[in-house]
């Protein structure tokens, strides 16, 4: 068995493949409550091993995702290449790779949860996310292009993958990175960089990409193959704490926004323009790739993978046949990448691609009993209902939906990846009206105009959306059908020139007005009973019940709070928010019930998590 | 900071049991080999080994004094770090990097001082591991 590493960068993760596949996989953050945790991720390796019921010293291999003295050299050549300029960087960076990073077997070696005399294998950054991107997917043989914003010097790659091997061809190299030129706008625009990415593609439907052609213009060089150089005068990645100089605030007319003060109409304009430009990079890259690789089907992985109004746009162009995304396109699915490498290319190990694909629905983490739940709720004395029939219990659940509640929902394994898919996530009836701002102000605590995605039965998605693939990972944006839009009246129009942008989001644009985004467009994720057992089960049930089969899914947690992991985070979070009701497994807890003295801990709770 | 508990606290006063007066010692035979008036000087060994048994022995004897001993040792540790920080990493920064950063970019030779512009594309050509042992380096 081999075990994979990810970690010291951000989003630090350990993911374990045998002899049948994927076995577990788990972000360190989700253990220790550290949104993106970058320390060693003892408590996921800890969990990967218990799950397989091993130890260290009967694993096979331990590998790590990227490969440090390379990162270092780019490091240093960054430093020699702006030097004087760069001292505050330096000070900052140096300190943690002379103590850790340059000792990365060592430290590995230290942390580990038993004893290691074997080698540690080390995979390049882009190498292991092409392998986390393809060796899952369904294809036999695939073109595999990769975004980030930086490995070792690699920002995206373009590669094949045939049988058990992949084999990357062109790379790109930094400081030319399309995932730092949005990440520069997701610093310039408040938001913080390597988390408020997601903000920034939420915000840009409301603008329009007024700046784009000054971002070609002056920020990058693009060539038709989708290769870019960015312009250095504008960026201080490179030698600064800062994505951004004061020639760039120049450009787009003053210093950046100050996080959490108003966004105004420049901020939107400019998240506009940078994703019409990311979408534009993309599909040239994704044709070019073709081109050079042949292969009718696609896989994508790295941070810009994620952004799936991109994704969405690659797949309506029919560049490829088909396309497939690993959900943990991050750092974090690395770790699973790297694991992946070493057991088909490394060892020679034979891969059966299978019609779906071998990610088990993204289901990798840890599960926990009625019985441990049971013992839980006993313990802290804590209210609840125990349902022994399913049936009878998502009857119950879609009748608290039909009403309006929001519910907290927790079943099954924990997700690898950013996504909630229906094992940790609130859920709400997505035709209701007033849910969007209501989970947005009282649940989650955060902005008011991001969106969010529905959950629909796979065989019902043609009926709401124009997506005739499936999207279990709710990696692909859509547009909503048109019969079921509603037309917008004088007012409607009026309100969507309001700087408030909390007016444009109340604006009731279809039937499912809480999923569907002020561009008609929403970010799909499709069930089945195959991949989501009973949250398949729960939709399908609402659907006899209300003619929907359509719900709201977001995460669980709130702003700036890693998804919950145990039953003990779920209650938590589940008591400091709005929720009404929180589903443990086949237990039934409302909000109405529990005790005061748990309701207090609110504002506490709050403010143990920073704002992301 | 992690949490603190009693074998923490037992280790650290080991270390300073032994440790000081070790390093008294050594002070004491550097003097004497390398002072002016090349004396046996047992002051610095007494300060040093004092100082190591009080705080040592009493952090043994009473954790809650164990706790601030250690809590008051990581300060001091955290303190001397930074100023390594910002004394050393300054120096070496503008002392050597710097001068060799204008040497190399004088040569031509920086890879980020002088990227190729206005080519026909930017894509490199990734060349084949030649063996799998290369993924044993971490480079």
């Amino acid at each position: 068995m081999i075990l994979g590493i990810s970690s010291y960068y951000h989003d630090s993760a350990a993911a374990l493949v045998g002899e049948n596949g994927i076995i577990a996989a788990a972000q360190e953050e989700r253990f220790t409550r550290i949104k993106h945790d970058h320390n060693f991720p003892i408590q996921s390796i800890n969990y990967c091993l218990k799950e397989a019921g091993i130890s260290v010293e009967e694993l096979d291999q331990i590998v790590f995702y990227e490969k440090p003295l390379l990162k270092f050299d780019r490091l240093l050549e960054t430093y020699i290449g702006f030097a004087p300029v760069g001292l505050k960087s330096f000070v900052k960076a140096m300190p943690q790779w002379l103590k850790q990073k340059l000792h990365l077997p060592r430290e590995i070696k230290k942390n580990l949860p038993g004893k290691w005399n074997k080698p540690i294998v080390f995979t390049s950054h882009h190498e292991s996310h092409a392998a986390s991107a393809f060796f899952p997917s369904p294809f036999e043989e695939a073109a595999i292009l990769t975004m980030d914003g930086v490995g070792e010097w690699d920002t995206a790659t373009i590669g094949v993958g045939e049988g058990n091997r992949i084999e990357l061809l062109r790379s790109m190299h930094f400081p030319d990175s399309l995932g730092l030129l949005y990440s520069a706008f997701t610093y310039f625009c408040g938001f913080r960089v390597n988390s408020g990415e997601y903000k920034l593609m939420g915000l840009a439907p409301y603008g329009t990409p007024v700046f784009k052609d000054l971002i070609l213009d002056k920020l990058i060089d693009l060539k038709e193959d989708g290769s870019f150089s960015a312009n250095l005068e504008y960026f201080n990645y490179c030698q600064g704490l800062t994505m951004t100089n004061d020639k760039f605030a120049k450009l787009f007319g003053g210093p950046p926004r100050k996080s959490e003060s108003d966004i105004t109409e420049r901020e939107i304009n400019l998240a506009s323009s940078v994703q019409a430009v990311t979408e534009e990079i993309v599909l040239r890259m994704a044709r070019y790739a073709r081109e050079l690789t042949q292969k009718e089907n696609l896989c994508l992985s790295g941070g810009v993978a994620l952004n799936c109004v991109a994704n969405g746009k690659l797949l309506e162009q029919k560049i490829f046949k088909e396309i497939w995304i690993q959900p943990a396109s991050g750092d974090a699915g690395g770790a699973l990448g790297c694991a992946l490498f070493t057991h088909f290319q490394l060892m020679g190990n034979k891969r059966n691609s299978s019609p779906g694909d071998s990610m088990k629905g993204s289901f990798l983490g840890p599960k926990f009993e009625n019985d441990e739940i049971r013992s839980f709720l006993e313990d802290k004395q804590i209210p609840h209902h125990f349902y022994e029939s399913e049936n009878e219990l998502l009857q119950k659940i879609c009748e608290y939906v039909g009403e309006g509640k929001i519910i907290g929902w927790f079943q099954g394994r924990m997700e690898f990846g950013p996504r909630a898919l229906g094992g940790r996530s609130i859920i709400g009836d997505a035709r209701n009206s007033e849910m969007q701002t209501k989970m947005n102000l009282s649940i989650k605590f955060r902005e008011s105009f991001r969106p969010f995605a529905p959950s629909v039965l796979e065989e019902e998605t043609s009926s709401f959306f124009d997506l005739k693939t499936p999207s279990p990972y709710m990696l692909l944006v859509a547009p909503i059908k048109h019969d079921i839009r509603k037309e917008l009246s004088q007012e409607d129009n009026k309100d969507m020139k309001d700087p408030n942008l909390l007016k444009r989001v109340k604006i009731e644009r279809s039937n499912l007005p809480a999923i569907t985004h002020v561009d008609y467009s929403a970010r799909v994720q499709t069930v089945n009973e195959e991949r989501n057992g009973r949250y398949y089960r729960l939709i399908r049930e609402f659907k006899k019940f209300f003619q929907s089969p359509v719900l709201v899914n977001t995460s669980f947690n709130i702003r700036g709070e890693p998804i919950v992991c145990s039953p003990e985070d779920a209650y938590r979070c589940f008591v400091s928010t709005d929720m009404d009701v929180l589903v443990l497994e086949n237990f039934v807890l409302l909000k109405t019930e529990q005790p005061e003295e748990f309701l207090k801990e609110k504002e506490k709770y709050i403010a143990s998590f920073d704002l992301d | 900071m992690k949490s603190l508990n009693q074998n923490d606290v037992r280790a650290l006063a080991l270390k300073i049991l032994i440790g000081l007066p070790l390093a008294g010692f050594l002070w004491t035979i550097i003097f004497r080999l390398f002072g002016s008036n090349q004396l046996w000087n047992w002051n610095i060994l007494i300060v040093f080994g004092s100082i190591g048994a009080v705080l040592g022995l009493g952090s043994l004897a009473y954790y809650p004094f164990g706790i601030s001993v250690y809590r008051f040792w990581n300060q001091l540790i955290c303190l001397i770090d930074l100023l390594i920080v910002w004394l050393c990493l300054p120096l070496f920064y503008y002392i050597i990097l710097t001068p060799y950063s204008f040497a190399i970019r004088i040569c031509g030779k920086s890879k980020l001082s002088f990227r190729k512009h206005k080519i026909s594309s930017y894509w490199k050509d990734v060349a084949k591991p030649k063996n799998s042992r290369r993924y044993l380096q971490q480079f």
